[in-house]
Order: structure tokens, then C-alpha cells, then sequence
């Protein structure tokens, strides 16, 4: 067929173009990090990496990445686990489509309006300290305590996404077959083996992409720790995105800012990379 | 070699430079006439800027609601359309920030108080107000610069020195709205128990100590409420142990937060707040003040011009709040001052009818009306003696007395004027923050936040 000799170039002249657009600010903030950049006090100075080790050195960044790291293994652990059990559980019946639309609901409302719904329901005199002491439970402060906030935060991100991980895991469940589920029971496989011989190995391909998706949103959360706890009690919830955020915004001080977001990049591509490798191999298999 | 031009497009390419060339002139022409037109204006003319539409970025506080309110009038007057937009304090602060540092002026004026001119006037994000004062073409002959307080022009005025220089040169503002701090009691709470109305801070904090956790009307109240936030604004309350205790944030260039002065004040403060509710830890001056009129609170420290708020018509505790003079330290009394003004973005471009409208807005008029929508304490000594601000206030004990005694001899702007002293307070706040919630001793935090005032600063 003949066409134009500029055709490939013409055609993938519009992703070359994205990928300017997004390589410049990204280029831009990594060249700011490694500069004493305050918006209000005049030109960026190159300063060699201090940046980077002030995140060491006054501990905000080993006490960012402690952050990042728990809220992470923790969210992505109770969807993964609790989002599969219901699957499971929904797989059991036809619930139909009304349940199935009941359940996605949290997704479907922007974080920071979940968040704020939730913050209006947990201080200390609200809604649900009221319920709780009324069948005699222990009150918590929530948002407000230093040691309940992170828990709290946490609670949030859980009540929104997992739905997510239903949709995704009620998807994979499907995809196995129950002949294969009955061979084995006919074979005297009580129902804990089923699943964890059977139904997981299956379900694995499933299991990794949950954990991309979750994982990656984790290791950034922003939305929900600002809008319920700006980064608070002291730094409680305070994690890398947060950390940026307020170095950058509150305190015009970019240079710090962007090296706090270098680092979450930085911890954010290995990890991908790394379950991507699983993802690819498992493809193979 | 070079392509022929035909005769035709000859003449055709000649016929469009003239073209070009005429609407050029007809534009710097017409731009001559526009600007000669305004410059012949020799007087003032409340009609100079009619047809103009400016932009405003307000913080949702009783002075943008009175705002909101007159504007029709100076729509009426003046011929230019104002569009409003408010967003609460935290976020407010935030958005300011961004967009007065973007230089794009998408926001003609905006509203601002003392640290926040200090941040902004710095690099040079905001307009010096004091070259359009003193332009009578620009200023309404009535509208009497003489008659706001000079304490707060001089809050208002910095030369960019850094840690000095506040009260002199330019005019970054102009105060709409002043606050000073008070103690407020609940006089029904304080005359059952018997308690009289702590003079010192180690009587208010013992007072609180009683009274918290007590029963009174059927509702467990808690001694004492203020802000915790770990933000600066947190630190104006504050500045009424800080300053009593002669703890101060910044002495010849290095950080005095760690000082012995500083840590008392600290530690007195803590001491105060563990007769307040938990959560207070992270109220900003909106949950405080909501706790305080819902009754639950005996004592409250914050910004005096609360008070239309607690003698609200549908207030639980109207009629029952006394108003008390902050406590006497080592030090004598000490007050913070917060003044909300208007200021004009450098970037905007209609700084003439930016100026007419901040001139009507802190007018003896509008100022005085403001006084029945809630906005006060009023930053002019007339609108200050006026009847509406007598009656206003009548029914408010010694509301009047108190608020007019503080801006007299306690209150000033008590922290260091520089372009990073917002940081510095957040810094400070956080520290405080942490000494209430129990997760750090006061020597240890305040020693920490002296490291990190010191690396911002340097």
C-alpha cells in the first residue's frame, strides 16, 4: 500500500508530544529537588542533594516513608483479604444486581466527599462514638487522637476501595471453572483446601493486579489524609504526598517538596516494577 | 531563483501591510485617546472605572458576609460589577497563596492580615496601597485616612526589612476588621461554683482544673477550650501566655522558642489545655468557637470580636458570657492582634477600581453598617464611639469596654515580621501541638522546633 514516508512519524507524533508535556514538569520538579528553592525568596540555588538529606537528617522523611510503608501494607492487605471473602461470599448466591450496585456504592463518591461524610461522623461527640457508647463499646477520638488517626485514615481508604476489590476479584472468581472445584471435593477436599488449592492459585493473575492498583494508589494517598487529618495530629497520617504537599504549598518551599515527591516516585516505580516482573511471569505461566 | 510574483498578488500583499498598518495606528491611537481620557479626570470620580468587572477571593468570615451584603450599593455607585468567591480559612490560605504567587492576577483583591502581608509583600506579590492613599485624583476626598486607629496602619505597614522594620514604610493593607484576645467566662458556670474571675494564668488554670469534668445543667462541661491546630493562627491565643511569659519566636536571627520564657509559657499553656476536651488538640478558632457556644466550656481564649456569636439570638449561652481582659504574667498582659484588611494583587489589572471599591469597603458608612451584619471590632475610632456600635453591644456586659482596653495597651502583632514567618508559626504550632497530645516533653519539642525555625530562616 502506498502512503506517505512521513506517516509513521506523523502518527506518533501526537504521543511524542504527551510525552514531552508530561517529561518537562517531571524533569523541571527532579532538577527543583536538588535545589534551596523557596517561592517567596527569589531564584532556585543548586545545592547538591541537601534536600535529600534533610529528609534523613531531621527525620521527617524516614518518618514519611514509615508512614507511606504502613498505610500501604495495611490498606492493601484488609481490601485484598476483606474484598476477596466477600466475593467469595456473594459468589455463593444470585444476589443480583441490586446488591451489586449497593456495593460499589463508597466507590462511586469521590474521596475527599467520603472522607469529609466520615469526618462529620467520627468526632468525638458524633454519630458514632454515640452509637458506640450506647451499646456500651469504648469511644474512640478517631481523626483527633495521636494514635487513632492513622488506624482511622486507614478505616476510610478500606470502606472506599473495597469495592474495587470486589468487582475485580468477583470478575476472577468467575473465570474459575467449577468443574474443577467439584473434581477435587468429589476427591474429599474439605472447603479450606478448595480454596487455598484450588480457588487461589487461580486466582493469582486476579491477585497481583489488585495488588498494582491498590498499592500504587496507596503509596500516593493524598486525598483522604489531607481532607481528614491535613497530615495531623502532629504528623500522625503524615506520608510522603502529604509531606510534599505541605512543604510545598504551605511553605512555598519547593525544593524540599520536590525531592520529598522524588523519593515517592522513586518508591513507587520499584515497587510497580517489581509486581509488574510477577504480573509478566505469571502471563507466561 | 526566485518565485514571480504576478503584478496582481503584488499589489494584493501591498494592499494588506497597509491595512495592518492602519488598524495599528488606529489602536495606539485609540489607546492614546483612552488614557488620555482617564488622565484628564483631575478629581476624583466614583463613576472613573465604570463598565470594569473585578474579582475578589475572600475568607468566609462576618467581614466577607457584610461584604457580600453592601455590594449592591457599590454596584449602584460606582458602575463596576464585583464577583465574590469565599472558601474557609485553611483552604482560603492556601488558595491565596498560590494564586497571588501565580502573578497572574486573576483575583484583583483579596483578604489579608499582618504575617500573611509579610509573606506576600516580600517578593513583591502585593500593592503598595500607600502612593494611591495620597493620590487625590484616586481617593474620595471623604474618605479620611486620619480616622482608622494607628495601630493598625501601622500593623499594616513593613519596609521589608526582614525581622524589623514593621510599623514603617509601605501600606500593605487596609483594616476592615480588628481582634484582639480575650478570656471568656461563663459567668452562670463561674458564679455557681463560687469562683471569681481569674486575674493571673496559674488562677484561670486552677479555675479550669475545678471546673472540668463538673456537672452543670444536666451537661458534663470541660474547664477551658482553644485551638490546638498545628497551623500559626493557633499561635494568636497562644499569644496571650506567650507574650505574658516574654517567650518570643525569634531573637537576633536565631530561633527563641527553646528559651527558658518559652518553655514556661509552653508548659503553662499544656498545663491549661488538659482541662480541655481532647479533640481540641486539633480545633482550628471555627470547632472552638462552636464548643464554646454549644455551652460545653467554661473557659475560652480566642479573638474578642466572637462575641456576636455568643449573644446571637438563637445562641445557647446569650446573656451569659463575661468578658474578661487576657491574664496578667511576669510580663504584664499580653495580646495578639489580628487584623483582617483588604489588600490589592500587584498583578491585578484593574488596580483603579480595585482601589475604589477597597476605599468604599473601609468607608465610615459601610463600616458602620457592617457593625449590624457582625462585623467588628471596627478599625475606625468614629465607627468605634458610634451609637449603631453602642447599641450593638448593650446588651453585652462589658463587651465594649474590654475589646477598646485591649487594642489600647495589650494588643500588637507580638511575632517577628519576615516573608517565612508563616513557616516559623507553623513550625511553633505543631510543636505546641505535640507537648497537648501527650506524644512529646516541652523542652524536647520546643528544642526540635528551634532546629527546624533555624534552617528555614537561614
Amino acid at each position: 500500500m502506498k502512503h506517505s514516508k512521513y506517516l509513521p512519524y506523523l502518527l506518533s507524533a501526537p504521543g511524542l508530544v504527551l510525552l514531552l508535556a508530561i517529561l518537562y514538569p517531571f524533569l523541571t520538579g527532579a532538577w527543583w529537588s536538588f535545589n534551596s528553592y523557596r517561592l517567596n525568596r527569589g531564584e532556585a540555588k543548586f545545592n547538591w542533594g541537601e534536600n535529600y538529606l534533610t529528609l534523613v537528617t531531621s527525620g521527617e522523611g524516614i518518618h514519611a516513608l514509615f508512614i507511606t510503608l504502613v498505610y500501604t501494607i495495611s490498606t492493601v492487605g484488609i481490601e485484598t483479604l476483606l474484598g476477596i471473602a466477600i466475593a467469595m461470599l456473594l459468589n455463593r448466591g444470585s444476589y443480583g444486581a441490586f446488591f451489586r450496585l449497593l456495593i460499589v456504592l463508597p466507590l462511586l463518591l469521590p474521596p475527599v466527599v467520603a472522607t469529609l461524610m466520615w469526618k462529620v461522623m467520627l468526632t468525638q461527640n458524633g454519630l458514632v462514638n454515640f452509637l458506640l457508647e450506647s451499646v456500651g463499646l469504648p469511644t474512640s477520638l478517631w481523626f483527633n487522637g495521636p494514635d487513632t488517626a492513622l488506624a482511622s485514615v486507614i478505616l476510610i481508604d478500606v470502606w472506599i476501595f473495597t469495592p474495587f476489590v470486589i468487582l475485580l476479584a468477583q470478575a476472577g472468581l468467575r473465570s474459575v471453572p467449577t468443574e474443577l472445584r467439584d473434581a477435587s471435593a468429589m476427591d474429599g477436599a474439605g472447603p479450606i483446601i478448595n480454596f487455598f488449592s484450588v480457588t487461589l492459585p487461580l486466582l493469582r493473575p486476579v491477585l497481583v493486579v489488585i495488588i498494582i492498583f491498590r498499592g500504587i494508589d496507596s503509596l500516593k494517598m493524598f486525598d483522604i489524609i489531607y481532607t481528614s487529618t491535613k497530615g495531623g495530629p502532629v504528623d500522625a497520617t503524615t506520608n510522603f504526598h502529604v509531606l510534599a504537599y505541605l512543604d510545598g504549598i504551605r511553605s512555598l518551599n519547593f525544593g524540599m517538596a520536590m525531592a520529598s515527591l522524588m523519593v515517592l516516585w522513586a518508591l513507587t516505580n520499584f515497587v510497580s516494577s517489581r509486581l509488574l516482573k510477577i504480573r509478566r511471569s505469571e502471563a507466561l505461566n | 531563483m526566485f518565485t514571480k510574483v504576478s503584478r496582481k498578488q503584488h499589489v494584493a500583499r501591498g494592499f494588506k501591510v497597509a491595512v495592518a498598518a492602519l488598524a495599528a495606528v488606529g489602536l495606539v491611537s485609540g489607546c492614546a485617546a483612552a488614557e488620555a481620557g482617564t488622565d484628564n479626570s483631575k478629581t476624583f470620580d466614583w463613576q472613573a472605572y465604570k463598565g470594569e468587572e473585578l474579582n475578589l477571593l475572600l475568607n468566609q468570615h462576618p467581614l466577607a458576609e457584610t461584604l457580600k451584603a453592601n455590594l449592591p450599593e457599590f454596584e449602584a455607585l460606582t458602575g463596576i460589577k464585583v464577583n465574590i468567591e469565599t472558601l474557609p480559612e485553611g483552604d482560603y490560605m492556601t488558595k491565596i497563596t498560590t494564586e497571588l504567587q501565580s502573578g497572574t492576577g486573576s483575583y484583583d483583591m483579596f483578604m489579608t492580615a499582618s504575617p500573611m502581608n509579610f509573606q506576600y509583600a516580600a517578593p513583591g506579590w502585593i500593592e503598595d496601597l500607600q502612593p494611591w492613599v495620597d493620590d487625590a485624583t484616586q481617593t474620595s476626598p471623604d474618605w479620611d485616612f486620619a480616622d482608622f486607629y494607628p495601630a493598625l496602619i501601622s500593623a499594616s505597614r513593613w519596609d521589608k526589612t526582614d525581622f524589623g522594620g514593621a510599623g514603617q514604610g509601605g501600606l500593605w493593607s487596609l483594616p476592615a476588621n480588628e481582634e484582639g484576645y480575650a478570656l471568656f467566662y461563663r459567668k452562670d458556670i463561674l458564679e455557681a461554683a463560687g469562683i471569681a474571675v481569674p486575674n493571673t494564668h496559674d488562677e484561670l488554670i486552677a479555675a479550669a482544673k475545678k471546673l472540668n469534668g463538673t456537672k452543670f445543667e444536666g451537661k458534663t462541661i470541660s474547664g477551658f477550650v482553644a485551638r490546638g491546630d498545628k497551623t500559626f493562627p493557633t499561635l494568636n491565643p497562644f499569644s496571650t501566655f506567650a507574650g505574658a511569659y516574654g517567650a518570643k519566636d525569634i531573637v537576633d536571627g536565631k530561633a527563641a522558642v527553646n528559651s527558658p520564657e518559652g518553655i514556661t509559657a509552653v508548659t503553662k499553656w499544656a498545663e491549661l489545655m488538659k482541662s480541655a476536651p481532647k479533640a481540641a488538640s486539633t480545633y482550628t478558632w471555627y470547632e472552638a468557637m462552636q464548643d464554646f457556644i454549644a455551652g460545653n466550656s467554661a473557659f475560652f481564649i480566642d479573638a474578642d470580636h466572637m462575641a456576636p456569636g455568643f449573644e446571637a439570638e438563637d445562641s445557647p449561652i446569650k446573656g451569659k458570657v463575661g468578658y474578661a481582659l487576657p491574664p496578667e504574667g511576669p510580663n504584664g498582659r499580653s495580646s495578639s492582634l489580628w487584623v483582617w484588611s483588604f489588600g490589592m494583587n500587584s498583578a491585578s489589572k484593574h488596580k483603579g477600581a480595585t482601589w475604589q471599591l477597597m476605599q468604599w469597603a473601609t468607608s465610615k458608612e459601610t463600616l458602620t453598617k457592617a457593625i449590624g451584619l457582625g462585623n467588628m471590632n471596627p478599625t475606625r475610632v468614629s465607627v468605634a464611639n458610634s451609637p449603631e456600635m453602642v447599641e450593638a453591644t448593650s446588651t453585652w456586659g462589658d463587651y465594649n469596654t474590654t475589646w477598646q482596653n485591649i487594642l489600647a495597651d495589650y494588643a500588637a502583632w507580638p511575632y517577628s515580621p519576615s516573608a517565612t514567618w508563616t513557616e516559623v508559626g507553623d513550625i511553633w504550632a505543631t510543636a505546641i501541638q505535640a507537648v497537648i497530645t501527650g506524644q512529646s516533653g516541652v523542652k524536647e519539642a520546643l528544642d526540635k522546633a528551634a532546629d527546624k525555625i533555624d534552617a528555614a530562616i537561614k
